[in-house]
Order: C-alpha cells, then sequence, then structure tokens
C-alpha cells in the first residue's frame, strides 16, 4: 500500500527520471513493477504478454516522464495508467480478431482469452477472494461493472453491449460504484 | 473521472474528457487525481507478481539505446507543485519537507548574501559620491585658498594641491603620482600653523598614484604656513617623523 509519503518520493524519482537518472528509474520500477505486473497479468491471463506490456509501458514511461503531471495523477498511478491503456489495446484487438474470426459471441470471446492461465503461478484463486472482498461493498451490478472495466479493460459500450444493459445504465453504476469505493477504500488520514 | 481513470471511456466521451483536461480545470484534476487513487487501490487488490530477471535485462538494453534528455520545465516546478500536493493532505512527510525548506533556505541566503555585498558597493558609491560634493563645495566656496604641493626628493614627479574653504575652515587636498606604500606606512597631510605641525590626516593611495583626503578642521587659512605630507608608521603619529614627499 503506498502512502502519500511514499507518493512525494515517488514525484521526486519522476523528477529524476525526467533528467534521464537511470538510478531513479530503477527504484521506480522495483517499487511499482510487481504489482503493475499483477495488474496486467490478471487483465491479460498470460505472464508472457503481461511482461512484454509492462517492458513496453515502464519504456514509454522512461520517454514521456518529462509529460508527466503530478497534478493529475500519482507516479503509481500514470504508470498504472499507461500500462492498462496498453493492455486495453491488446485486449480490443484481440477483439477485433475475435469478431474477424466469428466467434460464438463478443462477451464469450474476450471471456475465453482473459481468463487467466497458469493458475498455480498467479495464484488466481487467492486473487479472485482479495478482490472480491475489496468489492463485496458494492451490489453484484456496480461491482461487476467496475471489474469489467478495470480487469478486463471494456469500455462503458462494451460493457453495455457484454451485460445486455443500456449505456446510460452502466455508466451510472460504474460511477456510483467508484464512489463508493473511494468511501471505502480510501482511508481516512 | 472516475471512469477516465477506469479506462472506461471511449469515442466521444473519451475525447470531450481529454479536451476539456487540455484546456485546464483544477476541479477536473483534482477529481482525476482523487480517481487514479481508487484505481490504484483497485490495483492492490491483485497479487503483486515479481518481473523476471529477463524482463529487467531487455529494459537494460533499451535504455542503453535511448539518448540523454534536457531537464523538462515541470521538474523545475516540481518542489512547487509537491508543496502544493502536501497542502492539500493530511498526513506530511517531514524529512521530504525538511529538504525543500533547506534548500529554499539555502537559496534565501545566497540571495541574501548577494542583496549585502550589492548594498556593501551601494554604500561605497554613496559614500564616494558624497566625498566628491564635498570636496566640490570646498573648491568652489567663495576666497577658497589653493596652494600647491610639489614633488621632492624620493618622489619628483609627485604632485599636491589643497583647497582650503576660509568660512567653514575645511580643505580638500588631492595628489597625484605618489607610489604605493607597504602595509606598515602610511602617508599623512600636515599643515604648519604658528610654526607647529597639526595633523590633517592619512590617506591611502590608489592603483593610479592618486589620493584625495578631506580636511574637516584647519586652522584660519591666513595662519596656514605650509602643507607637507610626510611617509610615517601605519595610522600615522601626533608629530611629523618620516621622510618628507610633498610639500608646498
Amino acid at each position: 500500500m503506498t502512502t502519500y509519503s511514499t507518493e512525494l518520493e515517488d514525484i521526486q524519482l519522476m523528477g529524476r527520471v525526467a533528467r534521464g537518472d537511470r538510478d531513479a528509474f530503477a527504484s521506480l520500477f522495483e517499487r511499482h513493477a510487481p504489482l503493475v505486473l499483477g495488474v496486467l497479468a490478471r487483465m491479460l491471463g498470460r505472464r508472457d504478454e503481461a511482461e512484454e506490456v509492462l517492458q513496453e509501458a515502464f519504456l514509454q514511461a522512461w520517454d514521456r516522464a518529462g509529460s508527466y503531471d503530478p497534478k493529475r495523477a500519482t507516479p503509481r498511478g500514470w504508470i498504472l495508467l499507461i500500462s492498462r491503456s496498453r493492455a486495453i489495446d491488446r485486449i480490443r484487438s484481440r477483439q477485433a480478431r475475435a469478431r474477424r474470426e466469428e466467434a460464438v459471441s463478443t462477451e464469450e470471446a474476450w471471456r475465453a482469452e482473459v481468463e487467466p492461465v497458469g493458475t498455480g503461478q498467479l495464484e488466481a484463486n487467492e486473487r479472485a477472494e482479495r478482490v472480491s472482498r475489496a468489492l463485496t461493498v458494492l451490489p453484484d451490478d456496480q461491482r461487476r461493472c467496475i471489474e469489467l472495466a478495470f480487469f478486463e479493460g471494456l469500455s462503458h459500450s462494451q460493457i453495455a453491449s457484454a451485460l445486455d444493459q443500456p449505456l446510460g445504465t452502466v455508466k451510472s453504476r460504474i460511477l456510483l460504484g467508484m464512489r463508493k469505493l473511494r468511501d471505502q477504500l480510501i482511508p481516512a488520514f | 473521472m472516475p471512469a477516465h481513470a477506469l479506462g472506461a471511456l471511449d469515442g466521444d466521451d473519451l475525447r470531450r474528457v481529454e479536451r476539456h483536461l487540455d484546456r485546464g480545470c483544477d476541479e477536473c484534476e483534482r477529481e482525476l487525481l482523487e480517481a487514479t487513487r481508487q484505481v490504484e487501490k483497485l490495483a492492490e487488490t491483485v497479487t503483486p507478481t515479481p518481473p523476471s530477471d529477463l524482463l529487467r535485462a531487455r529494459l537494460d538494453r533499451e535504455l542503453d539505446r535511448r539518448q540523454p534528455r534536457a531537464q523538462p520545465a515541470w521538474v523545475k516546478r516540481a518542489a512547487i507543485v509537491a508543496l502544493a500536493l502536501l497542502a492539500s493532505w493530511s498526513l506530511w512527510d517531514r524529512t521530504l519537507l525538511r529538504e525543500e525548506v533547506d534548500r529554499l533556505s539555502a537559496d534565501r541566503t545566497e540571495t541574501m548574501e548577494r542583496l549585502a555585498g550589492v548594498q556593501q558597493q551601494l554604500d561605497q558609491a554613496r559614500t564616494m559620491l558624497a566625498r566628491l560634493a564635498r570636496a566640490g563645495r570646498i573648491v568652489s566656496a567663495p576666497g577658497a585658498r589653493q596652494v600647491v604641493l610639489a614633488g621632492l626628493e624620493l618622489t619628483p614627479t609627485a604632485q599636491g594641491q589643497t583647497f582650503v574653504d576660509p568660512v567653514a575652515r575645511s580643505a580638500v587636498f588631492y595628489a597625484t603620482g605618489l607610489p604605493a606604500l607597504t602595509e606598515e606606512e602610511t602617508y599623512q597631510l600636515w599643515f604648519i600653523a604658528d610654526g607647529t605641525p597639526v595633523s590633517a590626516g592619512t590617506f591611502d593611495v590608489e592603483d593610479d598614484g592618486s589620493a584625495m583626503l578631506l580636511v574637516e578642521a584647519t586652522a584660519a587659512v591666513d595662519e596656514i604656513q605650509l602643507w607637507a605630507v610626510t611617509i610615517e608608521p601605519a595610522g600615522g603619529v601626533p608629530q611629523p617623523t618620516g621622510a618628507m614627499v610633498l610639500k608646498g
């Protein structure tokens, strides 16, 4: 779990990375790569592909450190954003390919591809349990929407299509769910 | 913003939010920052997976190929931004804050030292200007008496002049062509009145051998029989003891 002091240190590290400091980059990598890789593995379901995306994302963070804006995201949040964005691109590319190959249904296609493999290595059961614990505060429909967006990389419209729900309903479920999570997950300081 | 932080926006929604953020909106930026933190919390529900050594090696190779770069503008503002962030947080990292305070204190000390140097130069310039103005008033005073001093054996090319304001009984002395002395020595100006030498003050010469001395109190102008400059021990003496270099 990150703290605000960690966050400040991260911001200083980002400053050094922007000046081309490899040691600072290595520190950021050691701090955050395991968590980001965990998320990517959960999203993509394959360790090798997750590592590829992690490499691309950290290289992008190195290249674009100068454009990082601490007012909009924490360094870890920014790296996570870049990483998830790249993972989402891959997932959407898979979906497009799946559609071209006339998979049975859109939902089945992406569900089939993102199911974790190598469950022993990735401890999928334990992970699912932890996710579930953190999200138990939410009604099922809100939790499902947030999981689909965060872990499967689906957009509003894709979630609406996958769940066969109106777009407006999906949007409001995500908004309400995130607000509720904010109250539950962000500790009071 | 929560949906944007989740990556759930696409199409027109995504473009609209990005355009809005690019135009600059403090409130939405704050909301986005909070939403990003929520997304981080969601990420923390996943079991961390240590990257392989192979991945580390690949990253190192890729970084080796990249060129060094210049410091971007935001880094220079990072300290200010960090402080602004701190202000919005209840939990302060005292160590980091102290570093910032130390840096700003060092900057302030340096600035104060430079300011003191400039102030000193300004004071010197003001003093010089005041002395020149005073000398100008003496030289141009009605009935001012001018006396020319000639160089003697030790300093044959030296010259001097005194101007005495007869009413204020003050004088200004100028000299040129005087050699620099050692630290243990000084030039001393005298006027002889009623047969007695009276010290008018000591002076040093500039690099070009020139000197100026203001004399606040002299004898009555008609009583002054002679002006002279001698070389004396540093600090001056009550009665002349050293070699005379100018007389008139």
